[in-house]
């Protein structure tokens, strides 16, 4: 977190260019950011890439084995396995992505409104972000859908909501460094209104490092994600979604334990996806915080 | 010092009474009326307006908050509306499972994540170190209720030698614990590797090697004691994850914590008792984090005397 603070780089176009040399030097980074593209075509074009029709059931099927009719076997209603990973792809990436976009705008909102104005609003912004922090894992996002209702839309909130106050302290701390810089006061000086100092000068300033890190929020999101729908309070049947299809094959462990394995491996390795690039994008981006 | 921790209290007690009002204030916008969902269509007006007077909703939000916190304080948490009995009853009846199975977890995580990390920060590059760190970075990766699945397949379905579920033994606590420690063991052991690197490169290090200390007592007395602070950090941060997690274990393996009671009472829409759990799940994890900032002040002097 501490290297948000640190100078915005200068020179921008060179910079880049050596940020993603540096980025594409690193096998393991190149591994996450295809694993991310390739998830990312298959949720986009998933009708297209899915052998069946992930709701169809074909009861004479079910439970049927792996590399039988179906690459992946079926489950418990003789849906195909494989396409149901497909399309459970794109629920899971929505979900993840705007909960990310919802959690990095709020965070980008209160963490410039609290580093910029300071005083009393900083206060009470910051005491309220620490009051969403001192939640454990998990249950800020449980209480959240407790209250709203399962359902795609309230998990995206509340996942949203519980990667704000992260971002938030996050974007207040590189205010923070940035507003007592000398081309600030300049700015100042020549008379620049404070909203367009905080939307020309300020945010571009910090957003790469945020942007890193609202990768490595990425693989969390998908995470928070499998585990509400996987409790029955995420993502609702008959949608496909990566929790809900282990939570529903946990029943037949016993008869056929590929139905509630399978999926698993899917989460596996789009957490893995977004955790490789993401630590990739941070290394390249800052050397010094390699291996933290 | 005694003063300190007295202000550290207060300020912990007053985390929780905010967060019980948060907690209240978003419960408080369910849409529809919680009461009327609860008994389902077939009730009539007038026994959802008795349940909503027995359990105080039709008061507002505020004066509801003044008489919990007023009843909490004399150990009553209202009464759940599905078991008709009292919260508290629930709630003390399932905590020690939780505490139980969050220990275990947290043994295994020392256990194993601090020597994995050792191991491998000792000896950067080395075989061990990337076996290692392969094992964390799948440890990451795994969500915390398909690894429980996959023991259980394994170990009680196949072997036979764990029971699938319950409690009352070690062995009903083996397969929840491991699964619940894999995420935090990952976590520790990279974060012990990276700061024992850390420590490793500074100079004492190499003056203590120097004068011929071997090199498993200057990792384990020079490096080790160095590294604790930031590794103290993250086995608090664990704390939470570690609880979060025990609502999903439990619910695997149905062990009977507290995890499992609140997702029952959200299920079940039983709001007093979802409030309940909430509040002793929260409080708890602020108590314990309080203690690890607390231990800050043992492990490195320094700290304490800012």
């Amino acid at each position: 977190m501490t290297n948000s603070d640190q100078a915005p780089p200068t020179g921008k176009a060179l910079n880049r260019q050596r940020v993603l040399r540096r980025f594409f030097r690193n096998p393991l980074s190149v591994m996450g950011l295809v694993v991310v593209l390739v998830l990312l075509f298959i949720a986009v074009f998933a009708p297209l890439v899915a052998p069946h029709d992930p709701a169809k059931q074909h009861l004479i099927e079910k439970r049927a084995k792996p590399f039988g009719k179906y690459l992946l076997g079926a489950d418990q209603f003789g849906r195909d396995i494989l396409s149901r990973l497909i399309f459970g792809a794109r629920v899971s990436l929505t979900v993840s992505i705007f909960s990310v976009l919802i959690g990095l705008a709020g965070g980008v909102v209160v963490g410039t409104l609290s580093g910029y104005i300071g005083g009393v609003v900083d206060t009470v912004l910051m005491r309220l972000m620490d009051l969403l922090l001192s939640f454990p894992y998990l249950l800020l996002a449980i209480v959240m859908v407790a209250a709203l209702g399962a359902g795609t839309f309230n998990t995206t909130l509340a996942i949203g909501i519980w990667a704000l106050p992260t971002f938030a302290r996050m974007v207040r701390a590189s205010v923070l460094s940035i507003i007592s810089r000398e081309y600030i006061t300049a700015a100042h000086a020549i008379g620049v209104s404070h909203l367009r100092i905080m939307l020309t000068h300020v945010i571009p300033n910090f957003i790469s490092p945020i942007i890193v890190y609202a990768t490595l929020f990425m693989a969390n999101a998908i995470m928070l994600e499998a585990a509400l729908s996987f409790l029955g309070l995420g993502v609702q049947p008959p949608t496909p979604s990566w929790g809900e299809m282990i939570s529903s094959g946990r029943n037949f462990l016993m008869v056929a334990p590929h139905v509630a394995t399978i999926p698993g491996l899917a989460i596996m390795l789009a957490v893995l996806g977004f955790n490789l690039m993401g630590d990739g994008l941070r290394d390249a981006l800052d050397p010094k915080m390699k291996n933290v | 010092m005694f003063q300190y921790l007295i202000k550290r209290f207060f300020a912990a007690v007053i985390v929780i009474l905010a967060m019980l009002f948060l907690v209240m204030l978003i419960l408080d916008v369910i849409p529809g009326d919680p009461v009327a969902l609860f008994l389902g269509e077939s009730a009539t007006e007038e026994m959802v307006q008795s349940v909503r007077v027995q359990i105080g909703l039709d008061k507002p939000l505020i004066i509801r908050y003044v008489q919990y916190v007023w009843r909490l304080l004399q150990g009553d948490m209202g009464r759940s509306l599905r078991e008709m009995a009292p919260v508290s009853h629930l709630v003390w009846a399932a905590f020690p499972n939780t505490i139980l199975l969050t220990a275990a977890g947290m043994a295994l995580t020392l256990l194993l994540g601090i020597p994995l990390g050792l191991l491998s920060g000792a000896r950067p590059g080395s075989i061990v170190d990337h076996i290692s760190r392969l094992i964390s970075l799948i440890g990451l990766c795994m969500p915390v209720f398909w690894i429980g699945l996959v023991l259980m397949f394994f170990f009680s379905l196949k072997l036979g030698w764990f029971p699938v579920g319950g409690t009352g033994s070690v062995a009903h606590l083996m397969l929840p614990a491991v699964t619940l420690a894999s995420y935090s063991v990952a976590s520790l052991s990279r974060m012990t590797r990276s700061s024992i690197m850390e420590v490793l490169g500074e100079d004492y290090i190499r003056t203590a090697r120097a004068k011929g200390l071997s090199f498993s007592r200057v990792v384990l007395k020079h490096g080790f004691g160095n590294a604790m602070i930031p590794i103290i950090t993250v086995i608090g941060m664990q704390v939470g994850h570690l609880m979060g997690g025990a609502i999903l274990t439990e619910t695997v393996f149905a062990w009977p914590g507290l995890g499992r009671l609140m997702v029952g009472a959200i299920m079940d829409r039983d709001y007093p008792l979802l409030q309940g759990t909430i509040l002793v799940f929260a409080a708890s994890y602020i108590f314990i984090n309080l203690l690890v900032d607390l231990s800050y002040g043992f492990i490195d002097p320094r700290v304490s005397e800012q």
